[in-house]
């Protein structure tokens, strides 16, 4: 695990793109090979926060954070919905 | 021809931002010959708003006519949904509902609660709900070929063709009121229930959670004390109406 107070939560992208913040340090890890997956701990509040969407603000607590997926008539993969 | 913007080169700069959204420029030029058909209408409509865009209006000139028309199967296969949601528009849904003729499966209101937070970041004691609708399509796949490729092909082989039904939920984000089309299984429609079918999109890996969240395409799962890791699942209908609390 590793401790951090400010995560973007969706790899690549403009960097005011689902960033996840607290005042004080959370611990965080991947869970998933590709990294879309993280499970992190709060000890204190911590609040998300995107240029377009209303924040979501997070209690004390472990959290997993994934992102939609969707079934991809033309592969027929299941891929994660990204922006 | 080179392009410069304080010895910018813009041949060299592989992506362009279209509507907030960075892209290969060539999917850029593309979406703007879309939408707006006519280099002299994407210069009154886009550039004359945004001075900043005259940098590379010669280049998007150099390149409109050659950018090449994007077809059905093209706007369907775009791996992002932004992108994908650009493309349609630029399509136009009306186009889109002609020429494809995709079959509405069901529609539906979701109800769910709606925390709300303070400025101080306090959750508001009133707590409303949120409506979000959902339309569940059905789109043969033999829609995406053209009538040369369907040319002399009996039932049997069309139905052989038609391996790539797309079945698709399209909704609305309820922060910028944009509509998305999101692909879903099969066995995700059998009830015709787009609130099922968009249910299926929630995927999670622990047990038990105690509510999840949505902010545009990501999900976040509070963990209860009984939560452990397990294999992939995704949310039925029931658990996604219950565990939603919030979705910006």
């Amino acid at each position: 695990m590793r401790k951090i107070n400010k995560l973007q939560l969706t790899p690549g992208g403009a960097p005011e793109k689902h960033i996840l913040k607290s005042k004080t340090d959370f611990q965080y890890a991947s869970i998933t090979p590709d990294g879309q997956s993280i499970l992190f701990e709060l000890k204190n509040p911590a609040v998300i926060t995107h240029d377009e969407h209303d924040k979501i603000v997070l209690d004390q607590g472990v959290y997993v954070k994934t992102n939609q997926v969707e079934f991809n008539p033309f592969t027929k993969r299941i891929d994660y919905v990204f922006d | 021809m080179q392009y410069s913007m304080e010895g910018l080169d813009f041949n060299s700069i592989p992506t362009f931002t279209c509507e907030g959204v960075e892209m290969p420029k060539e999917r850029a030029v593309q979406i703007w010959k879309l939408t707006y058909k006519t280099i002299e209408e994407f210069v009154k409509e886009v550039i004359s708003g945004n001075p900043a865009l005259n940098q590379i209006l010669g280049y998007i000139s150099d390149n409109w006519d050659d950018a090449e028309e994007v077809t059905f199967e093209e706007c369907f296969k775009e791996p992002n949904i932004e992108i994908r949601r650009l493309l349609f528009r630029g399509i136009g849904m009306e186009v889109m509902m002609k020429e494809l003729k995709p079959e509405l499966l069901g529609k539906e209101t979701l109800i769910h609660k709606q925390i709300k937070w303070d400025d101080d970041n306090d959750q508001l004691d009133e707590v409303t709900h949120n409506k979000e609708v959902y339309e569940l399509y059905k789109i043969e796949g033999t829609k995406f070929r053209s009538e040369k490729e369907l040319e002399g092909k009996d039932e049997w082989e069309i139905r052989r063709m038609n391996y790539d039904t797309v079945y698709a939920v399209r909704c609305w984000c309820c922060s910028t009121d944009r509509e998305y089309w999101i692909y879903v299984p099969e066995h995700a429609c059998k009830n015709f229930d787009p609130i099922e079918a968009i249910a299926w999109t929630v995927r999670l890996n622990y047990t038990d959670p105690l509510f999840i969240m949505r902010q545009g395409d990501v999900i976040i799962a509070k963990n209860s004390p009984t939560s452990v890791e397990c294999a992939p699942y995704h949310l039925d209908k029931e658990t996604y109406s219950q565990l939603l609390v919030a979705a910006s």
